[in-house]
């Protein structure tokens, strides 16, 4: 396994992500379809439209809505989510759009399975919605001048920017983005979270790294570890299970690779310069933070282990980025 | 009417693989979301938020799927 991002690899886990739900609508339309009420037609017409394109997020969350209603012996709410399962969603291209563009169970899914607190998602006003906006916009256009494997990795693995505003209060609980496997190629951004475009391109290598990360598992865990054991994480101050440790590490180095890359390219100015290097500086040090409390105590599975392995080769082999001085890097990291 | 949770193998099951491996470990699906801290640090009282986070309802769905599965014989 490689570290290097490529639009290949995020459009093989697509379709392999895909496949997976194909194949799984197959089988409980065929065990449950009577009861869910849905023909053998209705569910051949659906896997096909599956395995052939690119899904809205959409139509994987309301596909885990639909079994857990199940679990639930709730079948009125089951059929509701069938049909909904049932609705063509095609997305080849990637959206961005706010968490409120978007019909009412549509959203509400949305804030549900992204965040643990929906009531700290808020719809933005248009100003800030714009900002965000263009910020992304910029942000792609950043990584296609001077990592465009990254940018169109990105591209290939999500199919939905959601935008969505945190907590204004600085002191209240916050996020800058977030992931769910319950929504394959859907990230969400805090539009007060990035200020700067720099910002808003590491903050998509890093939720779309947990989009990778989710497609490399589509069949099994990275860590053996129970979701109970708690460790410290390099991004947060709170005990995280040792699966949200190795997501942070992991993607911590996509963001070293991502920054490092943009500046061997030069696509850097000189007012983001001093922010880049104090960013590859904490990038090394939260990876090696991260990388600590995996081998301490992680558990990993075979995979686990060839992932993590593929980020520390990166992180052991990178270097600092060719043409940036040593006082520019010293520099950066006195910033932090 | 038969109750169709009866008739599926949660373990053919996208997001729910992972209950077949005998660890009681809940399925991919009922992780909690991975909310990144990209840029500064996070505020103190976000130790509370994800301290509820952790014990309810992830765990509580994992709990009752993995109950469910390991009360019976297997997929029927």
């Amino acid at each position: 396994m490689h570290f290097e991002p490529s639009a290949e690899r995020g459009a093989a886990l697509d379709i392999r992500m895909r496949a997976r739900l194909a194949d799984t609508l197959d089988y409980v339309f065929d065990e449950a379809g009577d009861e869910l009420r849905v023909s053998p037609a209705e569910a051949r017409r659906a896997g096909a439209e599956i395995r052939a394109a690119s899904q809205s997020p959409n139509r994987f969350g309301a596909y885990y809505d639909m079994v857990l209603a199940l679990e639930d012996n709730d079948i009125e709410r089951a059929r509701g989510m069938a049909r909904e399962v049932l609705i063509p969603a095609g997305a080849r291209e990637m959206r961005v759009a706010a968490i409120g563009d978007r019909a009412g169970g549509e959203a509400a899914r949305y804030r549900r399975m992204l965040m643990n607190d929906p009531a700290m998602l808020h719809d933005c006003d248009a100003a800030l919605l714009a900002s965000a906006e263009a910020r992304i916009v910029a942000a792609f256009d950043l990584l296609d001048r001077g990592f465009p494997a990254m940018a169109n990795e990105i591209r290939a693995l999500l199919r939905e920017v959601v935008i969505a505003e945190g907590p204004e209060d600085p002191k209240a609980p916050t996020f800058d983005g977030a992931s769910s496997y319950m929504l394959w190629g859907a990230t969400l951004l805090n539009a007060r979270g990035q200020t700067n475009v720099l910002d808003t391109a590491q903050a998509l290598a890093h939720e779309s790294g947990h989009n990778l990360l989710f497609g490399f598992c589509v069949s099994g865990s990275l860590v053996e570890n129970s979701d109970e054991e708690l460790f410290s994480s390099p991004l947060r101050q709170d005990a995280r299970p040792m699966d949200g440790v190795f997501h942070a590490t992991y993607v911590v180095a996509r963001m070293h690779q991502t920054v490092s890359r943009l500046l061997e390219a030069g696509v850097i100015d000189d007012e983001s310069m001093p922010g880049a290097l104090a960013d590859l500086a904490a990038h090394r040090r939260n990876f090696a933070a991260g990388d600590q409390v995996i081998r301490d105590g992680g558990r990993l599975t075979p995979l686990g282990t060839e992932v993590i392995e593929s980020a520390r080769s990166y992180m052991a082999g990178c270097g600092e980025p060719r043409g940036i001085r040593a006082g520019q890097l010293a520099i950066g990291q006195a910033r932090r | 009417m038969d109750n169709p949770t009866t008739k599926l193998d949660w373990t053919r099951m996208l997001g729910f693989e992972q209950i077949a491996d005998g660890r009681g470990a809940t399925g991919q699906a009922q992780r909690a979301p991975l909310e990144a801290k990209v840029g500064g640090k996070p505020t103190p009282t976000i130790d509370a938020r994800i301290g509820a986070k952790v014990g309810s309802k992830p765990v509580d769905i994992g709990t009752k799927i993995g109950a469910k599965i390991g009360t019976k014989p297997g997929p029927v």
